[in-house]
């Protein structure tokens, strides 16, 4: 188990050196070209939609409360993120009302 | 040196804040599946990612292949590649210090030291490397409090973990307010959701190879939009 976990941290650690270092010998040919151009504006939104329904995945939609405390604080989410465009004041807000939901209303 | 370090400073304050935040969040989010202060401190001094490390609290209490966890991790920071790339230049006459500039050039760093202009006064080398080693410290030291605090606090705080969902909806709410985005994040969302159905738990490599796939027919009828 701690192995696992340590091999775990190396991965990651050894992937995100490699996406923030590599670039030093990507050739000048391979970063004009357009798909490159395209993916890397692309990839990040995508990858985020897939992080969504990776951390999502545990959320029963056919037992009580049918994921409602969840898709409630997501449109809550959702909405200050759209409108005051601020990250961290989502996350906050997003958490605290989850946990009033769990731990208060249900 | 020093008037350089208190201008790093100044401009970091904003991701002083930040880091703080989301790094006691982390911290508490470790300690409370059972990976204490160092588990979590560590991770944070070498992965030194955001997303990538609240995406990991999931692999490491699942223990997911750390195979499977490489390639996630690429494709989670696959936009990092381009921010180095478009730094390379600034950082060209730094040397040796290149290698530690580029490890740390997160989001929050790239968004400063690409819009920054460095006072012509300022030995630009040591700018930069403040200015990345401010930002590495304060998220090793939010990790750190966000440990301690969890370990004092003990009592499981039901529904922290929604934290780690929360983080992803912003970051996915504010990517897709830019138009280019829509279509892209709808195939990010749209195919996950379909592969978890079909593959259940073991749905990300499959999900992953549907989206590129969708995302390279997506740009050529893109880039003849364009042309007509």
């Amino acid at each position: 188990m701690i192995l696992t976990n340590i091999f775990i941290i190396i991965a990651a650690t050894i992937a995100t050196i490699i996406t923030r270092i590599s670039p030093m010998w990507i050739s000048k040919d391979i970063k004009s070209k357009q798909w490159f151009k395209y993916l890397s504006d692309v990839l990040p939104v995508t990858s985020f939609g897939l992080l969504v329904v990776y951390a999502l995945k545990g959320v029963s939609i056919t037992v009580y409360p049918y994921g409602i405390s969840e898709l409630v604080s997501i449109i809550v989410i959702v909405g200050i993120v759209y409108w005051k465009e601020n990250i961290l004041l989502g996350i906050f807000s997003g958490t605290v009302l989850y946990m009033i939901i769990i731990n208060v209303i249900m | 040196m020093i008037h350089t370090f208190k201008k790093a400073f100044v401009v970091t304050i904003p991701i002083l804040f930040a880091f703080l935040f989301l790094g006691i969040s982390y911290g508490m989010l470790m300690e409370s599946k059972g990976f204490g202060v160092i588990w979590s401190s560590l991770i944070s001094l070498f992965t030194f990612a955001g997303a990538a490390q609240f995406a990991m609290v999931v692999f490491l209490t699942t223990s997911l292949n750390p195979l499977i966890v490489f390639v996630i991790v690429l494709i989670i920071n696959a936009r990092h590649l381009f921010y180095s790339v478009s730094m390379l230049k600034r950082y060209e006459e730094t040397g040796n210090s290149k290698w530690y500039l580029l490890f740390g050039l997160t989001d929050e760093t790239f968004s400063l030291v690409s819009t920054l202009e460095v006072p012509t006064q300022i030995n630009k080398k040591q700018f930069y490397i403040f200015i990345t080693a401010l930002n590495h410290f304060y998220w090793v030291v939010g990790t750190l409090i966000g440990a301690l605090l969890g370990r004092v606090l003990q009592s499981e705080i039901a529904g922290l973990d929604f934290i780690l969902t929360a983080l992803f909806v912003s970051v996915f709410t504010l990517k897709m307010k830019k138009r280019y985005n829509v279509v892209p994040g709808l195939i990010g969302l749209g195919v996950s959701l379909i592969m978890l159905f079909i593959f259940g738990e073991h749905f990300i490599i499959p999900a992953m190879i549907v989206m590129i796939t969708l995302l390279l027919i997506n740009q050529k009828s893109y880039v003849r939009g364009e042309n007509l």
